[in-house]
């Protein structure tokens, strides 16, 4: 009977003891792996919450620093192309002057070549039968006018039309009837050609009454009758205040060479 | 458990003793995790840092330059008005010839034919075409004179624009056309 008791005890125990060891087991499974749930759960959550935007924003702050390099390129660019300007800018006011002086503004006075006709005529003998003078200018309608539209934006930066700036010269036109010898008329044409200011001889007819031989042309008494139109040429007040349009030239346009070359040699004095 | 007692229990084997063990270096190991996750964080913040330093100084180089460009706009206007204006000008200043220099290249041209040949008019059109008129003995003397035209570099597009033969006369009236190179 004690024997079968203890025995009876001892199984008690043994089986106490086995529960008492499987609940601490899982307490030391629990405390194993805590340590290791808990680190990668933390370096999760860092790499959520800071590392991965740190890294996007660094993406995201490259690219901008790509296309922020790229744009300060293209200004270099441009600010090498205007300082070329600037040191030749001087010259550039020089021709603008050269320009504005033989081809004013229509709203300046035009002065008419009325005098200068009247007074070569009668200091070369020649017989002026008729002149118009012509101080109501004119719409250019021969072509000469029309800008080069295609260096020019249609919109400006703000996406606002830009003035078209095609009526941009207007012409006051003189005309004369003269008659004389030919070389009077001869001194005439080159006392018209030293004159500091742009007239075109727009069209002309000379015509002799008789038919003359080239080589006695100038030394003929022979009477020559000229039909004359001098053009005197305006810019249009539209043309000039359409700044925007200046400044949508592209830097890198250069003004044709021979064109300066002739206004400079001809009317910078 | 009293003394007296014997432990029926398994003890742990040497493997499980060897898990266990593994288990807890682990368990240190792991721990590292979140001070990597650290370090790369911290490592990022300074890259992203630098970067960023750099995206300032670039827009302040932008800002910069485009205030210099700003300063400098007047240069571009002025050359824009200058290439507006010349580009304008140059179909008129095309036209600007001075009439004493045809007369000149015509007389130089026809003075070796100045006994078989005479001039009675000069013309200019609205296009800037020159022109003269004039009579020849011989239709062969006047095909020398429109080749000597030809051949003369200042002038272009030499036309022989009108002949006729006048019979009672005995004479061939012309109209030479041409253009008068400038620019």
């Amino acid at each position: 009977m004690e024997l079968a008791d203890r025995d009876l005890k001892i199984a008690d125990d043994v089986s106490g003891s086995i529960k008492k060891s499987t609940k601490k087991d899982f307490v030391d499974v629990l405390k194993q792996y805590s340590i290791p749930l808990i680190s990668v759960s933390l370096f999760l959550g860092v790499a959520i919450i800071s590392i991965f935007p740190t890294a996007t924003s660094i993406f995201d702050n490259y690219k901008q620093l790509d296309k922020l390099k790229a744009s300060e390129k293209t200004n270099q660019d441009t600010l090498d192309k205007l300082t070329t300007l600037k040191e030749r800018d001087a010259q550039t006011i020089s021709d603008l002057a050269t320009i504005d002086q033989i081809v004013p503004s229509e709203k300046t006075k035009i002065v008419g070549l009325q005098q200068f006709i009247q007074d070569k005529t009668k200091q070369y003998n020649l017989d002026l039968k008729e002149m118009t003078i012509g101080e109501q200018l004119q719409k250019v309608s021969d072509g000469t006018s029309t800008t080069k539209t295609s260096k020019v934006a249609t919109v400006d930066a703000q996406g606002n039309p830009i003035k078209n700036t095609e009526d941009s010269l207007r012409v006051a036109p003189t005309t004369a009837k003269i008659e004389g010898k030919f070389a009077d008329i001869q001194s005439f044409f080159s006392d018209f050609y030293k004159v500091n200011d742009l007239y075109i001889i727009t069209t002309m007819n000379l015509k002799s009454s008789t038919s003359i031989s080239p080589n006695q042309i100038t030394t003929s008494d022979a009477k020559w009758s000229l039909d004359i139109t001098f053009s005197k040429y305006a810019f249009s007040e539209d043309f000039l205040t359409n700044s925007v349009a200046f400044t949508k030239i592209p830097i890198s346009s250069v003004p044709d060479s021979t064109v300066l070359k002739y206004l400079r040699d001809r009317y910078t004095k | 458990m009293p003394k007296n007692y014997i432990n029926l229990l398994t003890k742990k084997t040497q493997g499980e003793l060897k898990d266990a063990k593994n288990i807890e270096f682990s368990s240190i190991y792991s721990a590292f995790l979140p001070i990597l996750a650290c370090v790369v964080w911290i490592g990022l913040v300074i890259a992203n840092g630098a970067v960023s330093q750099n995206v300032k100084i670039e827009k302040v180089n932008i800002e910069t330059q485009k205030t210099m460009e700003n300063d400098m706009s007047v240069y571009q206007k002025n050359n824009g008005q200058l290439v507006q204006k010349v580009d304008i000008l140059k179909p008129i200043i095309q036209k600007d010839v001075d009439p004493n220099k045809v007369f000149d290249q015509i007389r130089k041209n026809l003075s070796t034919y100045s006994e078989i040949l005479s001039i009675d008019g000069y013309t200019r059109k609205s296009d800037g075409q020159f022109s003269f008129s004039g009579k020849s003995k011989t239709y062969l003397d006047l095909s020398r004179v429109i080749k000597k035209f030809e051949q003369n570099t200042e002038l272009k597009n030499v036309n022989l624009k009108s002949i006729a033969y006048n019979k009672d006369a005995d004479i061939v009236t012309f109209s030479v056309t041409f253009y008068y190179v400038t620019l």
